[in-house]
């Protein structure tokens, strides 16, 4: 072949990247760009060199969405500045590295909160609207697009545009999987609040129609989850949450939001992931659910009041809590289904992850209304979130588990969030997104980014890409 | 156990153990870039494993197409979790002979060509910190002797820059590991005419069956016994016994 010298990029920048699960590694050149002219030579360089780009924002989805194929891996981490603020209509501006961490922390003094957020305060503005990020107020709330102003992308050819939701293409960069450009700049509401903590109500329940009645009875909460025990058949925790609405400046303060240095004022929990791994296993995790089961018939009575930082990223409060399942990995299943369908849908995944011994370790429940965006992942219905813990002996079993339960999903019309999945087929993909969804975003593709320069694996695996170099796990 | 690789390059995949190491590696399932000289060899080894083996053909002493032609690899395959350097010359030397010619050609191939693309190697698992380097040394490098002075001395430089790799990257989580085999029936030994010699093929298999932890290690478990005592043997005895 011929091997005539051409630039190439700097081996230095190779950094190792895998999902939040530790399934979905790949490798990437890492680019940090501090302004939109270094961002744009990145993007052009990568034309140049016929090089794929993969966007990377905190890296928290579960699976392979920001997994790089040997690409020009660009992260925002250094364009993170809040760049307007408006206390007085709750309205923020800010680049696309900046996290919802930062954002919080700017904000709360003056009263306000994010109308949507996912369980961890880690992903970017950028990640946050490729993935379009829900939270535990979906039913009443949308998800994260519903409440964006404008938004700023840089698309393969180095041209910045600006997006409102007057505009078709702001819905398909929302939620379009970093495959559409770079998200340069979000401006987006917040919701105005009086106290930093919200009241919490917790119901124990026992079967899959108890969970759906809770939602039902508590439906007038600014937010509800329910925390299943996969050891069972549908029992669990439910909990209801509301804003407090009296005024408590006091809470706002961000010293209040502090999640406390120790576990039962022994263990740090910087390290309590080192203990938890010592219970990841089956028996472990079938004590801790059922010991979790108890604790609340003990707290059902009397609501229990909790800062808003405890309540909503309940993800970032044992840090690293994912290393509990290396050296193996954490697999997750996140499945939409419609409501009149649901009781059926997971009373059948549960007898099969039961009957396999394969249950997962954490399952959480939501309820749901459709998004707007092109590639929408949402549904009037419940949602079942799945951790699994895979390890080289399960991992066949698992990943047939998972396939099986992917298809009970799929024919009764359920959907996936692909920031979530790690493992469905193209044919998976096609049925969860249809076709006529896909052709769209692919036509937008086409104009916007005709070489495809932006991939991911997660392009590769579920066919809207191809990729010679993709080797699947 | 034997850890499984989803994609590798192997350096020298033309014939002999690198041969035999591509061909078990594909048949595994990983993906494998074979580097070597001699192209026909590499297209006949790709169309046994389509899709699985990608071939590339260069010559290692060509240092300087190593950095470039490395990135034009792991692109391609997609990655690289593992290297292995098998590239090799022995010329025959007569036992008088001192010819810098062969000795300048087992140098660059031996030596310099395991640094040209071993460094590339290490500067990517250093930045991934992950990955596996194997060098194929040999018993030969453990002392200097009279039948091979060069070879000799390429395989010791080859086995020291190798523990360098180990000691400057095991603490990031890279594996560095220098097999040193003895007699292996191969198209570069065959003319040494080797008594008891283990196939390419079971060579290999070893090789792929040890990767789990960085370490030097002979490839046969006597030999550990054996080189134990001949690394230990006083010059003048050597000299004397003409070992």
């Amino acid at each position: 072949m011929d091997h005539a010298a051409t630039r190439h990029l700097e081996l230095a920048r190779i950094r190792r990247f895998d999902g939040f699960g530790g399934l979905s590694p790949g490798d990437g050149y890492l680019f940090e760009p501090t302004s939109l002219h270094e961002l744009r030579s990145v993007v052009l360089l990568a034309e140049e060199l016929d090089v794929p780009i993969t966007l990377r924002g905190s890296g928290k989805s579960y699976g392979d969405a920001s997994s790089p194929l040997e690409s020009v891996t660009i992260s925002l981490a250094r364009m993170n500045r809040v760049l307007a603020w408006d206390k007085e209509t709750g309205v923020i501006e800010a680049e696309g590295g900046a996290t919802l961490e930062a954002i919080w922390q700017y904000v709360l003094q003056d009263g306000w909160w994010f109308n949507v957020v996912s369980g961890t305060m880690k992903p970017t503005l950028a990640g946050a609207v490729s993935t379009n990020i829900h939270g535990k107020n979906n039913i009443t709330h949308g998800t994260f697009a519903e409440h964006v102003e404008m938004l700023e992308i840089m698309l393969a050819n180095g041209e910045v545009r600006q997006l409102t939701p007057s505009q078709p293409e702001f819905w398909a960069v929302h939620g379009g999987l970093g495959l559409l450009g770079i998200v340069t700049k979000v401006r987006f509401r917040l919701k105005k609040i009086s106290s930093g903590n919200v009241r919490v109500v917790q119901r124990r329940v026992h079967s899959w129609a108890q969970q759906f009645e809770m939602f039902e009875k508590f439906d007038d909460a600014d937010y509800s989850v329910s925390w299943v025990n996969g050891f069972t058949n549908g029992a669990g925790v439910f909990q209801a949450a509301w804003h407090s609405e009296s005024s408590e400046p006091e809470t706002l303060d961000l010293r209040h939001q502090k999640i406390e240095g120790k576990l039962a004022g022994l263990i740090h929990r910087d390290t309590a992931w080192k203990h938890l791994r010592r219970i990841t296993n089956r028996p472990g995790m079938k004590l801790a659910s059922a010991l979790k089961s108890n604790a609340a018939r003990i707290s059902e009575g009397a609501p229990k009041v909790m800062s808003l930082v405890q309540y909503n990223f309940p993800l970032d409060y044992l840090p690293n809590w994912q290393q509990a399942y290396v050296p193996n990995g954490l697999l997750q299943f996140q499945a939409i289904v419609p409501a009149q369908a649901a009781e059926g849908i997971f009373n059948n995944l549960a007898q099969r992850w039961r009957s396999a011994k394969l249950e997962p370790y954490l399952v959480v429940l939501k309820k749901h209304r459709p998004d707007e965006t092109w590639l929408r992942y949402l549904d009037h219905g419940f949602s079942l979130a799945l951790d699994f813990r895979q390890t080289p002996r399960n991992a066949p079993a698992l990943n047939h588990l998972y396939m099986e339960m992917a298809d009970v999903v799929l024919n009764a019309g359920g959907r996936f969030y692909f920031a979530k999945d790690g493992l469905l087929s193209p044919e998976q993909a096609k049925r969860s997104l249809g076709e006529a969804a896909i052709a769209r975003f692919t036509a937008l593709r086409d104009e916007w980014d005709p070489k495809r320069r932006f991939k991911t694996q997660l392009s590769c695996r579920i066919g809207l890409d191809e990729c010679v170099q993709y080797a699947r796990p | 156990m034997a850890r499984s690789f989803r994609t590798a390059i192997v350096v020298g995949a033309s014939s002999g153990i690198g041969l035999a190491l591509a061909e078990q590696l594909a048949a595994s399932g990983c993906r494998v870039a074979a580097v070597a000289r001699r192209k026909d060899r590499l297209d006949e080894l790709a169309a046994r494993f389509p899709n699985l083996i990608l071939p590339f053909a260069h010559d290692v002493t060509e240092f300087g197409e190593v950095p470039e032609l490395f990135q034009q690899v792991t692109s391609q395959l997609g990655g690289c979790d593992l290297i292995i350097y098998a590239s090799g010359v022995m010329p025959e030397v007569g036992k008088t002979e001192f010819n810098t010619e062969k000795d300048m050609a087992m140098i660059n191939v031996n030596v310099l060509g395991a640094i040209a693309w071993l460094n590339q190697a290490a500067i990517r698992f250093q930045g991934s910190q992950s990955g596996t380097i194997i060098g194929i040394g040999s018993v030969a490098g453990d002392r200097g002797r009279p039948g091979q002075p060069v070879y000799n001395t390429s395989k010791a430089a080859l086995s020291t820059y190798l523990e360098a790799l180990r000691n400057r990257l095991s603490k990031l989580g890279v594996i560095v590991i220098n097999v040193k085999p003895g007699p292996v029936d191969t198209e570069m030994t065959r003319h040494l005419n080797f008594k008891n010699a283990i196939s390419a093929s079971n060579a290999a298999k070893i090789i792929l069956s040890k990767t789990s932890r960085s370490r030097e290690y002979y490839l046969e478990p006597k030999h550990h016994l054996i080189f134990a005592i001949i690394r230990r043997l006083p010059s003048w005895i050597m000299q004397r016994r003409g070992i």
